[in-house]
Protein backbone atom coordinates (compact mmCIF):
# COMPACT_ATOMS: atom_id res chain seq x y z
CA UNK A 1 0.00 0.00 0.00
CA UNK A 2 1.19 3.32 -1.10
CA UNK A 3 2.08 5.91 1.48
CA UNK A 4 -0.31 8.67 -0.52
CA UNK A 5 -3.24 5.80 0.20
CA UNK A 6 -2.33 5.48 3.96
CA UNK A 7 -2.72 8.75 4.15
CA UNK A 8 -6.20 9.22 2.39
CA UNK A 9 -7.31 6.40 4.82
CA UNK A 10 -5.84 8.51 7.79
CA UNK A 11 -8.01 11.83 6.07
CA UNK A 12 -11.35 9.29 5.58
CA UNK A 13 -10.73 8.13 9.90
CA UNK A 14 -10.79 11.66 10.61
CA UNK A 15 -12.78 13.38 8.59
CA UNK A 16 -15.58 10.42 9.66
CA UNK A 17 -14.60 11.79 13.69
CA UNK A 18 -14.72 14.92 12.12
CA UNK A 19 -18.16 15.01 10.68
CA UNK A 20 -19.89 13.56 14.03
CA UNK A 21 -17.64 16.35 15.87
CA UNK A 22 -19.53 19.08 13.64
CA UNK A 23 -23.09 16.89 13.27
CA UNK A 24 -23.22 16.68 17.68
CA UNK A 25 -21.89 20.75 18.41
CA UNK A 26 -24.56 21.92 15.74
CA UNK A 27 -27.35 19.79 17.42
CA UNK A 28 -26.18 20.75 20.90
CA UNK A 29 -26.36 24.42 20.27
CA UNK A 30 -29.53 24.52 18.52
CA UNK A 31 -30.69 23.04 21.82
CA UNK A 32 -29.14 25.21 23.59
CA UNK A 33 -30.59 28.18 21.75
CA UNK A 34 -34.05 26.65 21.73
CA UNK A 35 -34.05 25.70 17.66
CA UNK A 36 -35.42 22.27 16.62
CA UNK A 37 -34.56 21.43 13.08
CA UNK A 38 -35.69 17.50 12.68
CA UNK A 39 -32.56 16.96 9.47
CA UNK A 40 -30.45 17.83 12.38
CA UNK A 41 -31.74 16.26 15.08
CA UNK A 42 -31.46 12.54 12.71
CA UNK A 43 -27.86 13.03 12.64
CA UNK A 44 -27.20 13.40 16.33
CA UNK A 45 -27.75 9.79 17.49
CA UNK A 46 -25.21 8.63 14.74
CA UNK A 47 -23.14 11.05 15.59
CA UNK A 48 -22.68 10.38 19.32
CA UNK A 49 -22.21 6.46 18.48
CA UNK A 50 -19.47 7.48 16.34
CA UNK A 51 -17.74 9.61 19.01
CA UNK A 52 -18.15 7.00 21.62
CA UNK A 53 -16.56 4.34 19.59
CA UNK A 54 -13.87 7.15 18.36
CA UNK A 55 -12.97 8.33 22.45
CA UNK A 56 -13.09 4.27 23.26
CA UNK A 57 -10.23 3.33 20.68
CA UNK A 58 -8.30 7.02 21.68
CA UNK A 59 -8.23 6.07 25.42
CA UNK A 60 -6.58 2.61 24.57
CA UNK A 61 -4.40 4.68 22.19
CA UNK A 62 -3.36 6.97 24.68
CA UNK A 63 -2.75 4.62 27.57
CA UNK A 64 -1.01 2.30 24.76
CA UNK A 65 1.68 5.37 23.71
CA UNK A 66 1.90 6.65 27.47
CA UNK A 67 3.37 2.95 28.15
CA UNK A 68 5.11 1.95 25.05
CA UNK A 69 3.02 2.18 22.26
CA UNK A 70 4.06 -1.50 21.01
CA UNK A 71 0.44 -2.28 20.69
CA UNK A 72 -0.45 0.69 17.89
CA UNK A 73 -0.12 -0.74 14.60
CA UNK A 74 -1.87 2.28 12.68
CA UNK A 75 0.51 4.98 12.30
CA UNK A 76 -3.26 7.34 11.75
CA UNK A 77 -3.99 6.22 15.07
CA UNK A 78 -0.31 6.44 16.33
CA UNK A 79 -0.42 10.48 15.89
CA UNK A 80 -4.02 11.06 17.20
CA UNK A 81 -2.98 9.76 20.22
CA UNK A 82 0.42 11.36 20.41
CA UNK A 83 -1.45 14.79 19.52
CA UNK A 84 -4.11 14.00 22.51
CA UNK A 85 -1.15 13.46 24.85
CA UNK A 86 -0.10 16.98 23.89
CA UNK A 87 -3.07 18.72 24.22
CA UNK A 88 -3.24 17.18 27.62
CA UNK A 89 -0.17 18.73 28.42
CA UNK A 90 -0.75 21.88 26.96
CA UNK A 91 -3.17 23.69 29.84
CA UNK A 92 -2.73 26.98 28.43
CA UNK A 93 -4.62 26.43 25.27
CA UNK A 94 -6.78 22.96 25.81
CA UNK A 95 -9.04 23.06 29.57
CA UNK A 96 -11.90 21.45 28.27
CA UNK A 97 -13.37 18.65 30.24
CA UNK A 98 -12.82 15.94 27.31
CA UNK A 99 -9.04 17.30 27.15
CA UNK A 100 -8.24 17.39 31.14
CA UNK A 101 -10.09 14.38 32.19
CA UNK A 102 -9.23 12.40 29.31
CA UNK A 103 -11.02 10.18 26.09
CA UNK A 104 -12.96 8.27 28.95
CA UNK A 105 -14.04 10.60 30.89
CA UNK A 106 -15.07 12.58 28.04
CA UNK A 107 -17.47 10.32 26.56
CA UNK A 108 -20.05 10.43 29.41
CA UNK A 109 -20.79 14.10 28.74
CA UNK A 110 -21.73 13.39 24.84
CA UNK A 111 -25.20 12.48 26.72
CA UNK A 112 -25.23 15.73 28.22
CA UNK A 113 -28.47 16.46 29.76
CA UNK A 114 -28.74 19.87 31.27
CA UNK A 115 -27.54 23.50 29.68
CA UNK A 116 -23.85 23.62 31.59
CA UNK A 117 -23.44 19.93 30.82
CA UNK A 118 -24.46 21.00 27.45
CA UNK A 119 -22.00 24.29 27.12
CA UNK A 120 -19.27 21.56 28.58
CA UNK A 121 -19.63 19.60 25.50
CA UNK A 122 -19.74 22.14 23.31
CA UNK A 123 -16.52 23.04 24.27
CA UNK A 124 -14.70 19.80 24.51
CA UNK A 125 -15.77 19.19 20.89
CA UNK A 126 -14.53 21.99 19.63
CA UNK A 127 -11.17 21.50 21.51
CA UNK A 128 -11.40 17.52 19.99
CA UNK A 129 -12.25 19.30 16.43
CA UNK A 130 -8.68 21.56 16.90
CA UNK A 131 -6.99 18.38 17.63
CA UNK A 132 -8.35 15.54 14.93
CA UNK A 133 -8.09 18.72 12.46
CA UNK A 134 -4.42 19.49 13.04
CA UNK A 135 -3.46 15.65 12.24
CA UNK A 136 -5.69 15.76 9.12
CA UNK A 137 -4.51 18.85 7.94
CA UNK A 138 -0.74 17.02 7.89
CA UNK A 139 -1.74 14.30 5.63
CA UNK A 140 -4.04 16.57 3.68
CA UNK A 141 -1.06 18.07 2.78
CA UNK A 142 0.59 15.21 1.82
CA UNK A 143 -2.08 13.97 -0.22
CA UNK A 144 -2.74 17.48 -1.98
CA UNK A 145 1.06 17.48 -2.60
CA UNK A 146 0.38 14.18 -5.00
CA UNK A 147 -2.40 16.45 -6.86
CA UNK B 1 -19.96 35.37 5.85
CA UNK B 2 -23.79 33.49 5.58
CA UNK B 3 -23.85 34.36 2.06
CA UNK B 4 -20.34 33.06 1.23
CA UNK B 5 -21.14 29.59 3.39
CA UNK B 6 -24.16 29.33 1.57
CA UNK B 7 -22.46 30.46 -2.18
CA UNK B 8 -20.26 27.65 -1.99
CA UNK B 9 -22.32 25.23 -0.24
CA UNK B 10 -24.51 25.47 -3.52
CA UNK B 11 -21.25 25.65 -5.97
CA UNK B 12 -20.20 22.40 -4.21
CA UNK B 13 -23.82 20.50 -4.82
CA UNK B 14 -23.44 21.27 -8.71
CA UNK B 15 -20.23 20.19 -9.21
CA UNK B 16 -21.37 16.32 -7.13
CA UNK B 17 -24.26 16.49 -9.31
CA UNK B 18 -22.51 17.10 -12.37
CA UNK B 19 -19.91 14.17 -11.45
CA UNK B 20 -22.51 11.74 -10.69
CA UNK B 21 -23.87 12.16 -13.94
CA UNK B 22 -20.67 11.88 -15.61
CA UNK B 23 -20.61 8.47 -13.08
CA UNK B 24 -24.02 7.27 -14.38
CA UNK B 25 -23.35 7.96 -18.19
CA UNK B 26 -20.24 6.03 -18.85
CA UNK B 27 -20.86 2.98 -20.37
CA UNK B 28 -18.97 0.05 -17.94
CA UNK B 29 -18.67 -3.73 -18.22
CA UNK B 30 -21.16 -5.51 -15.56
CA UNK B 31 -17.65 -6.36 -13.45
CA UNK B 32 -17.46 -2.68 -12.80
CA UNK B 33 -21.17 -1.70 -11.97
CA UNK B 34 -21.11 -2.22 -8.06
CA UNK B 35 -17.87 -0.28 -7.96
CA UNK B 36 -19.84 2.71 -10.05
CA UNK B 37 -23.03 2.20 -7.44
CA UNK B 38 -20.64 2.26 -4.42
CA UNK B 39 -18.92 6.12 -5.88
CA UNK B 40 -22.44 7.55 -6.27
CA UNK B 41 -24.01 6.20 -2.91
CA UNK B 42 -20.76 8.09 -1.74
CA UNK B 43 -21.89 11.57 -3.81
CA UNK B 44 -25.15 10.80 -2.61
CA UNK B 45 -23.80 11.19 0.95
CA UNK B 46 -21.74 14.15 0.68
CA UNK B 47 -25.24 15.75 -1.54
CA UNK B 48 -26.97 15.07 1.75
CA UNK B 49 -24.18 16.84 4.07
CA UNK B 50 -23.99 19.90 1.46
CA UNK B 51 -27.96 20.37 1.30
CA UNK B 52 -28.19 20.01 5.54
CA UNK B 53 -25.46 22.43 5.71
CA UNK B 54 -27.83 24.58 3.67
CA UNK B 55 -30.62 24.45 6.68
CA UNK B 56 -28.63 24.80 9.18
CA UNK B 57 -27.48 28.11 7.75
CA UNK B 58 -31.19 29.17 7.23
CA UNK B 59 -31.87 28.29 11.10
CA UNK B 60 -30.67 31.77 11.99
CA UNK B 61 -28.28 30.60 14.82
CA UNK B 62 -25.23 32.46 14.80
CA UNK B 63 -23.23 30.30 17.07
CA UNK B 64 -23.63 27.11 14.67
CA UNK B 65 -21.59 29.12 11.47
CA UNK B 66 -18.00 28.11 13.01
CA UNK B 67 -19.47 24.62 12.72
CA UNK B 68 -20.90 25.07 9.03
CA UNK B 69 -17.78 26.76 8.12
CA UNK B 70 -16.38 23.16 9.38
CA UNK B 71 -18.03 21.30 7.48
CA UNK B 72 -18.28 23.02 4.37
CA UNK B 73 -14.46 23.12 4.39
CA UNK B 74 -14.62 19.10 5.15
CA UNK B 75 -16.76 18.44 2.15
CA UNK B 76 -14.50 20.14 -0.08
CA UNK B 77 -12.15 18.30 0.82
CA UNK B 78 -13.80 15.20 0.95
CA UNK B 79 -15.12 15.85 -2.48
CA UNK B 80 -11.54 16.89 -3.74
CA UNK B 81 -10.61 12.89 -3.28
CA UNK B 82 -13.88 11.88 -4.92
CA UNK B 83 -13.56 13.97 -8.03
CA UNK B 84 -9.73 13.41 -8.15
CA UNK B 85 -9.31 9.94 -6.84
CA UNK B 86 -12.41 7.27 -6.63
CA UNK B 87 -14.22 8.77 -9.76
CA UNK B 88 -10.95 7.57 -12.12
CA UNK B 89 -11.80 3.92 -12.68
CA UNK B 90 -15.46 4.75 -13.98
CA UNK B 91 -14.52 7.91 -16.15
CA UNK B 92 -10.72 6.57 -17.47
CA UNK B 93 -12.24 2.72 -18.09
CA UNK B 94 -11.03 1.39 -21.38
CA UNK B 95 -11.28 -2.11 -22.60
CA UNK B 96 -7.86 -3.17 -22.04
CA UNK B 97 -9.17 -2.70 -18.09
CA UNK B 98 -11.18 -6.24 -18.65
CA UNK B 99 -8.01 -8.57 -18.25
CA UNK B 100 -6.92 -7.13 -14.57
CA UNK B 101 -10.31 -6.81 -13.30
CA UNK B 102 -11.68 -10.63 -14.50
CA UNK B 103 -8.98 -11.83 -12.25
CA UNK B 104 -9.67 -9.37 -9.27
CA UNK B 105 -13.14 -10.67 -9.64
CA UNK B 106 -11.89 -14.11 -9.20
CA UNK B 107 -9.90 -13.31 -6.28
CA UNK B 108 -12.80 -11.60 -4.73
CA UNK B 109 -15.30 -13.63 -5.49
CA UNK B 110 -12.67 -16.39 -3.62
CA UNK B 111 -13.21 -15.16 -0.06
CA UNK B 112 -16.16 -14.59 1.69
CA UNK B 113 -15.01 -11.21 3.27
CA UNK B 114 -14.70 -9.62 -0.42
CA UNK B 115 -17.44 -11.27 -2.50
CA UNK B 116 -19.74 -8.44 -2.34
CA UNK B 117 -16.61 -5.60 -2.04
CA UNK B 118 -16.80 -3.11 -4.94
CA UNK B 119 -13.44 -2.83 -6.40
CA UNK B 120 -12.11 -0.85 -9.44
CA UNK B 121 -9.01 -0.14 -11.52
CA UNK B 122 -6.99 2.46 -12.36
CA UNK B 123 -3.07 3.71 -13.88
CA UNK B 124 -0.60 3.20 -11.59
CA UNK B 125 2.13 1.93 -9.74
CA UNK B 126 1.20 -1.44 -7.88
CA UNK B 127 -0.46 -0.62 -5.18
CA UNK B 128 -4.35 -0.28 -3.59
CA UNK B 129 -6.26 1.80 -1.60
CA UNK B 130 -7.72 -0.73 0.55
CA UNK B 131 -10.97 0.65 3.28
CA UNK B 132 -13.62 -1.72 4.79
CA UNK B 133 -15.94 1.05 4.30
CA UNK B 134 -15.19 2.18 0.98
CA UNK B 135 -14.52 0.53 -2.57
CA UNK B 136 -11.12 -0.68 -3.32
CA UNK B 137 -9.09 0.35 -5.71
CA UNK B 138 -5.99 -1.38 -7.51
CA UNK B 139 -3.75 0.46 -9.66
CA UNK B 140 -1.33 -1.38 -12.21
CA UNK B 141 1.11 0.11 -15.00
CA UNK B 142 -0.76 0.69 -18.30
CA UNK B 143 1.93 -1.68 -19.77
CA UNK B 144 0.80 -4.63 -17.49
CA UNK B 145 -2.66 -4.03 -17.82
CA UNK B 146 -2.46 -5.34 -21.39
CA UNK B 147 0.15 -8.41 -20.65
CA UNK B 148 0.25 -11.15 -17.97
CA UNK B 149 3.51 -10.80 -16.74
CA UNK B 150 3.29 -9.19 -13.91
CA UNK B 151 -0.54 -9.88 -13.37
CA UNK B 152 0.39 -12.29 -10.32
CA UNK B 153 1.41 -9.14 -7.90
CA UNK B 154 -2.34 -8.33 -7.96
CA UNK B 155 -2.08 -10.78 -5.11
CA UNK B 156 -0.39 -9.10 -2.71
CA UNK B 157 -2.25 -5.89 -3.58
CA UNK B 158 -5.32 -8.16 -2.79
CA UNK B 159 -3.41 -9.48 0.51
CA UNK B 160 -3.51 -5.40 1.79
CA UNK B 161 -7.45 -5.34 1.69
CA UNK B 162 -8.04 -8.84 3.55
CA UNK B 163 -5.57 -7.71 6.05
CA UNK B 164 -7.99 -4.21 6.13
CA UNK B 165 -10.98 -6.19 6.33
CA UNK B 166 -9.28 -8.41 8.97
CA UNK B 167 -7.13 -5.67 10.99
CA UNK B 168 -8.16 -6.39 14.61
CA UNK B 169 -7.06 -9.92 14.47
CA UNK B 170 -4.14 -9.54 12.27
CA UNK B 171 -2.79 -6.30 14.19
CA UNK B 172 -2.82 -8.82 17.61
CA UNK B 173 -0.55 -11.38 15.33
CA UNK B 174 1.63 -8.49 14.38
CA UNK B 175 1.64 -6.95 18.44
CA UNK B 176 3.25 -10.67 19.45
CA UNK B 177 5.65 -10.86 16.22
CA UNK B 178 6.86 -7.50 18.19
CA UNK B 179 7.89 -9.65 21.19
CA UNK B 180 10.44 -11.62 18.70
CA UNK B 181 11.71 -8.27 17.10
CA UNK B 182 12.21 -6.69 19.95
CA UNK B 183 13.99 -10.02 21.84
CA UNK B 184 16.23 -9.79 18.56
CA UNK B 185 17.11 -6.44 18.53
CA UNK B 186 17.82 -6.07 22.30
CA UNK B 187 21.88 -5.36 23.23
CA UNK B 188 23.56 -8.33 24.28
CA UNK B 189 25.70 -5.69 26.65
CA UNK B 190 26.32 -2.23 26.67
CA UNK B 191 29.68 -0.83 27.56
CA UNK B 192 30.10 1.90 29.97
CA UNK B 193 30.26 5.52 27.69
CA UNK B 194 28.55 3.46 24.99
CA UNK B 195 25.24 4.99 23.51
CA UNK B 196 22.56 2.47 23.57
CA UNK B 197 20.85 3.45 20.21
CA UNK B 198 17.36 2.89 21.80
CA UNK B 199 16.11 5.21 19.44
CA UNK B 200 17.38 3.26 16.11
CA UNK B 201 15.73 0.00 17.57
CA UNK B 202 12.59 1.93 18.68
CA UNK B 203 12.27 2.98 15.28
CA UNK B 204 13.02 -0.50 13.09
CA UNK B 205 10.25 -1.60 15.71
CA UNK B 206 7.82 1.05 14.57
CA UNK B 207 8.98 0.43 11.03
CA UNK B 208 8.18 -3.45 11.41
CA UNK B 209 4.44 -3.33 13.32
CA UNK B 210 3.18 -0.13 11.26
CA UNK B 211 4.24 -0.91 7.87
CA UNK B 212 6.86 -3.96 6.86
CA UNK B 213 4.95 -6.71 8.95
CA UNK B 214 2.00 -6.39 6.80
CA UNK B 215 4.29 -6.33 3.41
CA UNK B 216 5.64 -9.35 4.09
CA UNK B 217 2.14 -11.00 5.02
CA UNK B 218 1.16 -9.52 1.61
CA UNK B 219 3.92 -11.39 -0.20
CA UNK B 220 3.34 -14.79 1.58
CA UNK B 221 -0.52 -14.17 0.88
CA UNK B 222 0.70 -13.39 -2.89
CA UNK B 223 2.60 -16.94 -3.06
CA UNK B 224 0.01 -18.72 -1.19
CA UNK B 225 -2.20 -17.86 -4.45
CA UNK B 226 -0.26 -17.43 -6.83
CA UNK B 227 2.94 -20.10 -6.35
CA UNK B 228 5.47 -20.27 -8.81
CA UNK B 229 3.77 -17.43 -10.91
CA UNK B 230 3.83 -14.95 -8.11
CA UNK B 231 7.56 -15.66 -7.39
CA UNK B 232 8.75 -14.79 -10.32
CA UNK B 233 6.60 -11.66 -11.74
CA UNK B 234 7.76 -10.54 -8.50
CA UNK B 235 11.70 -11.39 -8.51
CA UNK B 236 11.09 -10.01 -12.15
CA UNK B 237 9.44 -7.04 -11.32
CA UNK B 238 12.15 -5.94 -8.90
CA UNK B 239 15.64 -7.82 -10.11
CA UNK B 240 17.32 -4.82 -12.07
CA UNK B 241 15.30 -1.64 -10.93
CA UNK B 242 17.82 -0.45 -8.89
CA UNK B 243 20.53 -1.49 -6.22
CA UNK B 244 18.40 0.03 -3.99
CA UNK B 245 16.58 -2.95 -3.76
CA UNK B 246 19.34 -5.11 -2.33
CA UNK B 247 21.03 -2.42 0.35
CA UNK B 248 19.39 0.67 1.79
CA UNK B 249 21.37 2.82 4.42
CA UNK B 250 19.64 2.71 7.34
CA UNK B 251 18.13 6.34 7.74
CA UNK B 252 16.84 5.69 4.31
CA UNK B 253 15.27 2.32 4.95
CA UNK B 254 13.47 3.60 7.65
CA UNK B 255 11.52 6.27 6.05
CA UNK B 256 9.90 3.53 4.01
CA UNK B 257 7.35 1.72 4.26
CA UNK B 258 8.93 -1.78 2.85
CA UNK B 259 11.05 -3.34 3.81
CA UNK B 260 14.52 -3.77 1.44
CA UNK B 261 13.40 -6.12 -1.67
CA UNK B 262 15.92 -8.65 -1.29
CA UNK B 263 14.96 -9.61 2.40
CA UNK B 264 11.58 -10.14 0.57
CA UNK B 265 13.14 -12.37 -1.33
CA UNK B 266 15.06 -14.62 0.98
CA UNK B 267 11.65 -14.89 2.58
CA UNK B 268 9.74 -15.21 -0.27
CA UNK B 269 12.29 -18.50 -1.38
CA UNK B 270 12.25 -19.72 2.12
CA UNK B 271 8.09 -20.22 1.71
CA UNK B 272 8.74 -21.74 -1.98
CA UNK B 273 10.70 -24.24 -0.71
CA UNK B 274 7.90 -25.30 1.98
CA UNK B 275 5.40 -25.25 -0.78
CA UNK B 276 7.81 -27.62 -2.98
CA UNK B 277 8.37 -25.02 -4.89
CA UNK B 278 12.05 -25.28 -5.26
CA UNK B 279 12.94 -25.16 -8.80
CA UNK B 280 11.32 -21.84 -8.80
CA UNK B 281 12.67 -20.80 -5.77
CA UNK B 282 16.84 -21.93 -6.79
CA UNK B 283 16.49 -19.97 -9.83
CA UNK B 284 15.08 -16.89 -8.02
CA UNK B 285 17.90 -17.18 -5.23
CA UNK B 286 20.69 -17.38 -8.14
CA UNK B 287 19.39 -14.56 -10.12
CA UNK B 288 19.34 -12.74 -7.09
CA UNK B 289 22.30 -13.72 -5.49
CA UNK B 290 24.25 -13.54 -9.04
CA UNK B 291 22.92 -9.73 -9.24
CA UNK B 292 24.08 -9.26 -5.36
CA UNK B 293 28.25 -10.22 -6.43
CA UNK B 294 27.83 -8.37 -9.17
CA UNK B 295 26.84 -5.23 -7.24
Amino acid sequence: MSEEWLDIQGFIADHEVLQAINDLSIGTKLELAGVRDPTVEASIAGARATLERFLAELDAATQSVAEDDSRICDRNQRQIAQAFQQARSDQANFSSVIVRSGAKAGAALLAAADKPAKRALVESLDELRRIVSGHQSTTLAAIIEEF
Amino acid sequence: MKSALSQTNRDLLHQVSALREALRVTQLPALLERYRASVIDICSVLEANLAKNLVVLELGVDSVRPDVLYQTSACCQLFDIINNRLSAPVIRYHERDLLALTVLDWLHQAHPATRGKPFGLASGVFSIFPHPKWPAIYFMPISSQIAVRYLPLLYHEFAHLLYALSKPELDDLIVDFQKIVKRALAPRAIRDGQSSNDEIRRQIQTAWRESWAQEIYCDAVGLTIGGASFLHAFSHYFRFRSSDEYFRRQDVLLRLRHPVTWLRIQLLVTRAERYGLGDAARLVRKEWRDMQDFL
